[in-house]
């Protein structure tokens, strides 16, 4: 069993006092940025992102990913006791959840909640442990013709499958290969949109582009009110499931789970969708559907699940292909690229030690949540009653801080300043800037791959469909391009998506 | 108002420029050093440059009971961090190891921040060492010459890649290419590691690297480690030089610890010394070994006429590259 020993390789490292203190603080501050409504795991790893300049790049994405998972479960809880989703994955969560809570039985929502997610983390961490191998073996069949297909491939699927309008999306995307383009060019050096500016060689600082148009814009964006809270305190009596309840939660507990990880796989998709297609499916096979809305436990059960199984799951494409399947893992692969790390088959190969790590690390730290998650609880209500007036000005300081020291210059925090503009103006315009965030980042390796692959074809682009992987994929993304653009299955699209919001 | 804060600033320069004259007037008379070293690193954590300087900064730190903190300011082939030594004080205190990428980047980019040799004191050669020609394991060629023959017959059918514009792989390609008048296909690639792993994926025919680099690939059957740039037999594999075929070919990518222009004699001299006293010691000959390379430890003065002899034949190599500054 090789893959054990691979574990065994990843525990070791995850298990070393430094990577534990950091996976419990990635936790920790994951599940205080959950609960927290309005601030996402998208905006906080952004934050956190120069922390891990100076770590271990294993240490830096265990932290990372910790946020990433810790938030999934805080979000559940503001969702319970609040009926607020405290992260988009958990509006779902509000429906059953909350009435749950009403009911009196917040403790066992609670209770519900975590260990459901703990059961599909720890299912979901196995399925990585064991598929991550299989598709190391098809490493090196990726050239740079392979790596510009899936590429095309990724980016065309996550545009697709981004919520709101298509032709938004596919102008986020665009926006964010333009921005991509800044910088030296690889093969001749030739400077590119520069201006004379030295620093700009190497491209916009991507994490000022990141903290602008997420940590800044959801700051500004969620100041305009302070809303007021209704929370209700739960009993800790309370907290424990009773036998009814738990048989209730345990078939959809382990379908959410399959759901998720299926789900977490896809480019686009992970937490959100997953949580939305478990509830769906709990409805439908409910012997008495009438209850879900009223504090049905499979309504509750089944998604929390499955956003966690989606969550972890999601990590897969990032850690095989280098393919970010949603913002936090387009934030990871930037994380990586820092490291010099280039994320894709080779990691597994190349830096065993984090690859393996980081997975070991997803369990444990899920273990951490559960028990870090029952007895924190009343911490946590405290928490959601702090006011943004105080909040805001704290976290605005840090990030200017993390900013400057990224090149220990200002011109970081002038580009963050400029992003978060732009970050408004595509919130008032409903447009979703993850796809420019995916766009920026791929944008400039699919170029490095379109233009290597030519170079060593001497210009010919017969080169692309003589690679039998790069035809599939190129075709497939061509297949989703054609999809989307039928306006009959447009209109079925939009109807799904109402009926699920 | 605007009137006002420019008053506000002049005075804070004003005052800042004197609290700084003052400090220089104290540190002239201060010994060497008085407080934390900077010692930059114009590359990413984890490469090569800073395997070597890990291997001297503690024991610099301890000969002088003073910390020395190590920046990693990578971009644009060195010339981020090289600039920001430019632009620090000359008193010691700031240090930058380069590559033989310093003596390279005057012929390749126009508009460079600070002047080579000029804005700078070399204070030592660090070390000296060869590339490793990895081939794939596809290639049917048993030695230099076999291949020389083959790209002679076939012209531009080979590729290499290169770590990108600037770095010593390429000039050691262009040389290569120079001196057998052939014609291998240069391959830009973003550092070494992406370079290697398509060689080790036949994607690309070869790669010049260092052992260390191309070692994990030649071991697990997917790269063969076909020569070298230096002389001699290389490693314990005996990898022949490239030289046994072509009479007089070298090529040495090198360290050295430079310090800005203006910086004392008095603290080149200490950090020179102190820096032949480490080389010296037989642990430190083992680490640098382990990584099959030689240290060396020069004086300022040969660090400088060795900098400007790898410039000139820099040049000559650039130039028969094809290259123009950008």
């Amino acid at each position: 069993m090789e893959f054990l020993n691979h574990l065994g390789l990843g525990f070791e490292a995850a298990l070393s006092l430094n990577n534990l203190t950091f996976c419990f603080i990635g936790v920790l501050v994951g599940t205080a940025i959950g609960i927290l409504p309005g601030l996402g795991p998208l905006a906080t790893i952004a934050m956190l992102l120069p922390l891990t300049y100076s770590l271990d790049p294993v240490t830096g994405l265990i932290m990372i990913s910790g946020i990433y998972y810790g938030a999934q479960y805080g979000g559940s809880t503001t969702a319970i006791l609040v009926n607020l989703p405290g992260e988009s994955s958990s509006v779902v969560s509000c429906l059953d959840g909350h009435q749950m809570a009403r009911n009196g039985r917040a403790g066992a929502a609670l209770a519900i909640a975590a260990i459901g997610s703990f059961f599909a983390g720890t299912i979901a961490t196995m399925l990585i442990a064991a598929f991550s191998p299989v598709l190391a073996e098809v490493a090196f069949l990726f050239g740079p013709v392979e790596y510009f297909a899936m590429m095309v491939l990724g980016l065309t699927a996550a545009t697709l499958l981004a919520h709101g309008s298509f032709i938004k999306g596919v102008a986020m995307v665009l926006t964010g290969l333009i921005l991509g383009l800044v910088g030296a060019d690889i093969n001749s050096g030739t400077y590119r949109f520069t201006f004379g500016y030295f620093s700009l060689t190497e491209g916009i600082e991507f994490v000022a582009v990141a903290m602008g148009l997420f940590a800044f814009t959801d700051i500004v964006t969620n100041i305009r009110g302070d809303q007021a809270r209704d929370v209700t305190t739960p009993s800790l009596r309370n907290l424990w499931v009773n036998g009814k309840e738990a048989k209730e939660a345990a078939l959809p507990v382990v379908r959410g789970t399959a759901i998720g990880s299926v789900l977490g796989l896809l480019p686009g998709g992970g937490a959100m969708i997953s949580s939305f297609a478990s509830y769906a499916i709990e409805k439908r096979l409910a012997k008495r559907p009438e209850e879900f809305g009223h504090g049905a436990i499979a309504g509750l059960a089944g998604p929390e699940a499955a956003n966690n199984a989606g969550a972890q799951t999601s990590f897969i494409p990032m850690l095989t292909l280098g393919i970010p399947s949603n913002g936090v893992m387009a934030l990871m692969i930037g994380a990586l690229m820092v490291h010099n790390i280039a994320p894709g088959p080779y990691v597994m190969v190349s830096n065993p030690e984090v690859f393996w790590g980081l997975i070991a690390s997803m369990w444990i730290g899920n273990a951490m949540l559960v028990v870090l998650n029952l007895p924190l609880i009343p911490l946590w209500v405290r928490l959601i009653q702090v006011h943004y007036w105080i909040l805001y000005p704290i976290i605005l300081t840090v990030c200017c801080v993390g900013l400057f020291s990224i090149e220990n210059s200002l011109q970081p925090i002038y580009f963050a300043a400029g992003f978060t503009l732009v970050g408004c103006l595509f919130w008032r315009f409903r447009a979703e800037a993850a796809p420019l965030l995916l766009g920026f980042i791929l944008g400039p390796l699919m170029e490095e791959h379109f233009r290597r692959a030519l170079l060593l074809s001497n210009g010919d682009l017969a080169i692309f469909y003589r690679s039998p992987l790069s035809i599939v994929m190129l075709s497939v993304a061509a297949v989703m391009c054609l999809v989307i653009l039928l306006p009959q299955i447009r209109r079925s699209r939009s109807v799904a998506f109402t009926e699920n919001a | 108002m605007g009137k006002i804060i420019r008053k506000l600033r002049l005075a804070a320069i004003f005052a800042m420029v004197s609290a700084f004259s003052v400090a220089g007037a104290f540190a002239q008379n201060a010994p060497y050093p008085a407080k934390p070293i900077k010692l930059i690193i114009p590359y990413a954590p984890g490469g090569g440059t800073d395997a070597v300087a890990a291997v001297f900064s503690d024991k610099l730190a301890r000969k002088f009971g003073q910390p020395v903190v190590k920046e990693n300011h990578a971009g644009s082939n060195s010339v981020l961090g090289t600039a920001l030594l430019a632009d620090a004080a000359p008193d010691g205190h700031t240090l930058l190891v380069v590559t033989g990428a310093i003596a390279n980047n005057p012929f390749l980019y126009a508009k460079l921040p600070y002047k080579t040799p000029e804005s700078f004191v070399p204070v030592s050669i660090l070390t000296t060492y060869p590339f490793v020609l990895g081939i794939r394991s596809g290639l049917p060629f048993k030695n230099m010459q076999e291949l020389i023959d083959y790209a002679k017959a076939n012209p531009g059918k080979l590729t290499a890649g290169t770590p990108g514009r600037g770095a010593g792989a390429q000039l050691a390609l262009g040389l290569l290419n120079k001196s057998a008048g052939i014609q291998i296909r240069e391959i830009p690639f973003k550092g070494a590691g992406d370079s290697l792993n398509n060689v080790a994926g036949g994607f690309v025919d070869m790669v010049f690297s260092g052992y260390e680099t191309v070692r994990p690939f030649v071991e697990s059957g997917k790269m063969k480690a076909f020569a070298h740039t230096g002389t001699g037999a290389l490693g314990n594999e005996k990898i022949p030089a490239i030289a046994d075929t072509i009479p007089g070919f070298e090529y040495q990518n090198w360290l050295a610890l430079i310090a800005p222009a203006g910086t004392p004699a008095a603290v080149t001299d200490k950090l020179n010394g102190t820096l032949k006293e480490i080389f010296a010691e037989q642990d430190t000959k083992d680490r640098l070994a382990g990584q099959n390379i030689m240290g060396i430890a020069s004086s300022s003065t040969e660090a400088k006429s060795y900098l400007a002899k790898e410039m000139t034949t820099s040049k000559a190599v650039i130039e028969s590259m094809g290259l123009k500054p950008e």
